[in-house]
């Protein structure tokens, strides 16, 4: 078995007999021969013959940097190498009698356009998502911000599977503190196979068993670059459109491009209406069980007497009520997500219109309690982001139960587990509650304001309060 | 524990631990013993208050709690804090809950305490900014009851009774309950804030302003005959005011004051957890559990008409004892032979 036979057999071997990998003898300049090595579902077999046609002539020309193009180089041949470039798509020209490999970095382009994020729809700004490839994202984000200062860092994620990842930050805003624990933690990341970017927020995250979200996941580019400018760190990878942003605090989840994209007031407005829904969103089921169930006396005279009525009727504990639409409703918005759009439509509709006014007329739920879980599942759908908004729709659950066994003094429990929950939570170790835990008063307006200067501002870092009272509450890049 | 306060931190706390628990009911011996003066007496104690916290600020570092102490301070507030639990479970139950058991009401409060407890300071020592807004409510709501008040009811003030001002005085302690803490928590604070002057009289005013009116209101709004058959005047002044959209307005104040008193029960955790862990211990999560296991044990033992009522009419002597003599001569003692909180 001659050389070229024997290293076209090995290649072979380390790559499994794979089906789509091709391993061909051509020939080379004056009378040698080469191994070409691709697989064929990365590599663009038409580029790839352009650019050999090119390196050809140059090879006649006998030019000392022959190989040296912008898509190709030549190394020493070392099989380690030679496979992860395979790997990644680029085509190899192995030339035995040099002990050398020329690489063709001509990766097959399979992206798809820059749509609108379906998850996070906007009326104002810019309307471009990010996808699922690396490059493209950063274009993006680059196209925003020309400076150098912002900087990119790559990694790989999966010891089997090589996943490209980036980190990007603005150098000088940044604080060392949060760069220096992101870098730990993407050090410290052990993953075999990486196939999903809820492996990295796993890995990411302070505390993976809360139920709130301590990285802020976006697919719009100027939200990126919004937080990019306020000294996070933003992590993207080559397989998802999804970037992680943090640190983040319990509030940057209520924020959207539209606050400031639109009119002062106007976006202000809105704020402060997404804040309020979070309390319907998680309290309103719970309070009203806990008004039926142990507190009637609040409700005024007129009122008592007409939930009375509706309420004289229902077969079941107003618990057992509230779960049987909430399921209902759960049921509803699951089967719309994985049905296509058209006839997710109609489902919420079916499931909306008919299944609602069919429990009241069967007489399994009252009136009052539909209206209550069709506004509590409005308020929970206005959080902009998808994580907090399913946190949300889970948290009223507990609290549904709370209040069914303690009336009021279950939800006054729930709410101080969660504040004290809240409160301890960090994101990359800093306050998720800021700025209302540490108190900053300087800040707290922001949480419901849209100031008309938009002032970036860097997140606290420690529970610990700042050196200098009389100094600014927090610090501005 | 390593942990600092700033400037608003330290004041929030103490203000947390000083309106607590008390705030809904400490008007009424305060008025059954001053009688019309009780608005006066309270003027009077709110001055001794600002010029003990003078006193405080200016000898906190020659508080210095030996081993002895130490744990005088550490069984004290287990036993006021299983005080308090206690007190919040029989306003609960005579309130709202008169159904649910005591222990399960107690065992509540005392889990959450344990919650907060376990995880870091600063958990405790921030959740009272939460507190802010509801507790501006409360004085909202109050205010709803300003067209039944009756301005006569603050007068004649009687100069001459010197018994009469001096058991007053006294029963005001039960508004400055906790003011210890100041002497704990005050080298929490970072080094380079000053606290006397400005400070410190804000904090005074804004806690006088906060129980004058509270004194004030349930003073105009009750006749003495009336008072003496009111425990906790706040909430009957709340419970009488009369808005559309709900019937019973007390009941969501219940649970606005149950949530302040429960922040206060963790406080008293926090302290004892700072004292505690002053020194180094080996097992500090073990310790802070068992002090969680005897506030869930103690409080069922006072929860009973008597008990309680026994409680609140001699609890204000311990408190002179423990809030001012004892820290008083503690600093003065160390003060002579030179000791410093390092």
């Amino acid at each position: 078995m001659d050389k070229v036979e024997y290293m076209m057999k090995s290649l072979q071997k380390a790559f499994y007999h794979s089906s789509d990998l091709t391993v061909r003898q051509i020939d080379w300049h004056e009378g040698d021969t080469a191994i070409l090595c691709f697989y064929a579902s990365l590599v663009d077999a038409k580029e790839v013959q352009k650019i050999l046609d090119t390196i050809y002539a140059r090879l006649d020309t006998e030019k000392p940097f022959w190989s040296e193009t912008l898509l190709t180089t030549l190394d020493n041949f070392a099989l380690p190498q030679a496979i992860e470039r395979v790997c990644q798509g680029e085509t190899l020209v192995i030339l035995p009698d040099m002990g050398k490999m020329l690489t063709l970095a001509i990766p097959n382009e399979v992206r798809r356009n820059l749509e609108e994020p379906n998850n996070e729809h906007i009326l104002r700004g810019s309307h471009e998502g990010l996808v699922e490839r690396a490059d493209t994202n950063l274009t993006l984000i680059r196209k925003r911000v020309n400076n150098p200062a912002l900087v990119v860092k790559s990694f790989t994620i999966g010891q089997q599977t090589n996943t490209k990842a980036y980190y990007l930050y603005m150098d000088g805003v940044i604080k060392p503190e949060t760069l220096k624990e992101m870098e730990k933690r993407i050090a410290d990341i052990k993953i075999d196979y990486f196939y999903s970017i809820g492996q990295l927020s796993d890995a990411l995250e302070d505390s993976v068993l809360s139920p709130f979200p301590q990285l802020l996941n976006t697919e719009h580019p100027d939200r990126v670059v919004a937080h990019l400018v306020e000294g996070k760190v933003v992590v993207m990878t080559n397989i998802s459109p999804s970037a992680l942003i943090g640190p983040v605090t319990f509030f940057s989840f209520y924020q959207t491009p539209d606050d400031y994209n639109s009119r002062v007031v106007v976006g202000s407005f809105y704020k402060i209406v997404r804040l309020l829904s979070f309390v319907t969103a998680v309290f309103l089921p719970a309070f009203y069980i806990a008004v039926i169930s142990f507190h009637f006396e609040v409700l005024p005279l007129e009122l008592s007497n007409q939930v009375k009525n509706d309420v004289n009727d229902i077969p079941y504990r107003p618990l057992i009520e509230a779960l049987i639409l909430e399921i209902i409703m759960e049921l509803i918005r699951e089967s719309s997500i994985r049905l296509p759009q058209s006839v997710g439509q109609t489902i919420g509709i079916v499931g909306g219109l008919v299944i609602g006014d069919a429990i009241v007329s069967a007489g399994l739920v009252s009136n009052l309690m539909v209206i209550v879980v069709a506004l509590t599942a409005i308020s929970s759908y206005v959080v902009p982001s998808v994580e907090l908004n399913s946190t949300i729709r889970m948290l009223r659950f507990p609290f549904m139960l709370l209040a069914s066994l303690f009336g009021f003094l279950g939800i006054v429990v729930g709410v101080v587990i969660l504040l004290i929950h809240l409160i301890s939570l960090t994101s990359l170790k800093q306050p998720y509650f800021s700025p209302i835990v540490p108190f900053q008063p300087k800040a707290v307006y922001k949480i419901f304001l849209r100031w008309p200067f938009i002032r970036p501002t860097v997140q606290v870092t420690s529970f610990q309060p700042p050196k200098d009272e009389k100094g600014k509450n927090e610090d501005t890049p | 524990m390593n942990f600092s306060l700033s400037k608003a931190q330290f004041f929030l706390l103490l203000f947390i631990i000083q309106t607590g628990v008390v705030y809904i009911s400490f008007q009424t011996p305060l008025i059954i013993y001053s009688q019309h003066s009780a608005w006066f007496v309270f003027i009077l104690a709110s001055l001794f208050h600002y010029g003990l916290l003078f006193f405080f600020e200016r000898y906190y570092q020659s508080f210095f709690l030996n081993g002895f102490f130490r744990w005088v301070y550490l069984i004290y507030w287990l036993l006021i804090t299983a005080v308090l639990i206690a007190y919040m479970g029989y306003v609960l139950a005579s309130w709202v809950l008169p159904q649910t058991p005591e222990w399960l009401v107690v065992m509540l409060i005392v889990g959450l305490s344990l919650y907060a407890n376990l995880v870091r300071p600063e958990t405790v020592i921030n959740i009272g900014v939460m507190l802010i807004p509801i507790i501006f409510l409360f004085v909202i709501f109050l205010m709803l009851a300003v067209p039944d008040l009756t301005w006569s009811n603050l007068f004649p003030v009687e100069w001459n009774h010197t018994k009469q001002i001096m058991a007053g005085m006294i029963h005001s302690m039960y508004a400055f309950f906790g003011i210890e803490m100041y002497l704990i928590y005050r080298p929490f604070l970072k080094q380079d804030l000053q606290v006397k002057g400005k400070p410190l009289l804000i904090y005074q005013l804004v806690l006088f302003i906060f129980y004058f009116l509270s004194v004030v209101f349930t003073q105009m709004f009750f006749a003495l005959e009336e008072i003496q058959l009111i425990p906790e005047p706040i909430m009957y002044i709340l419970k009488s005011q009369e808005v559309n959209f709900v019937k019973r307005l007390d009941i969501f104040f219940i649970y606005i004051w149950l949530s302040w008193s429960i922040v206060t029960v963790m406080i008293y955790g926090l302290s004892f957890r700072v004292l505690y862990l002053s020194k180094k211990r080996k097992h500090p999560k073990r310790s802070i559990v068992i002090y969680h296991l005897l506030l869930a044990i103690l409080p069922l033992f006072v929860m009973q008409f008597q008990r309680i009522e026994f409680v609140k009419n001699s609890i204000h002597y311990v408190l002179i004892v423990f809030t001012i003599l004892l820290p008083m001569m503690i600093i003065c003692w160390n003060k002579w032979r030179g000791k410093r909180v390092s």
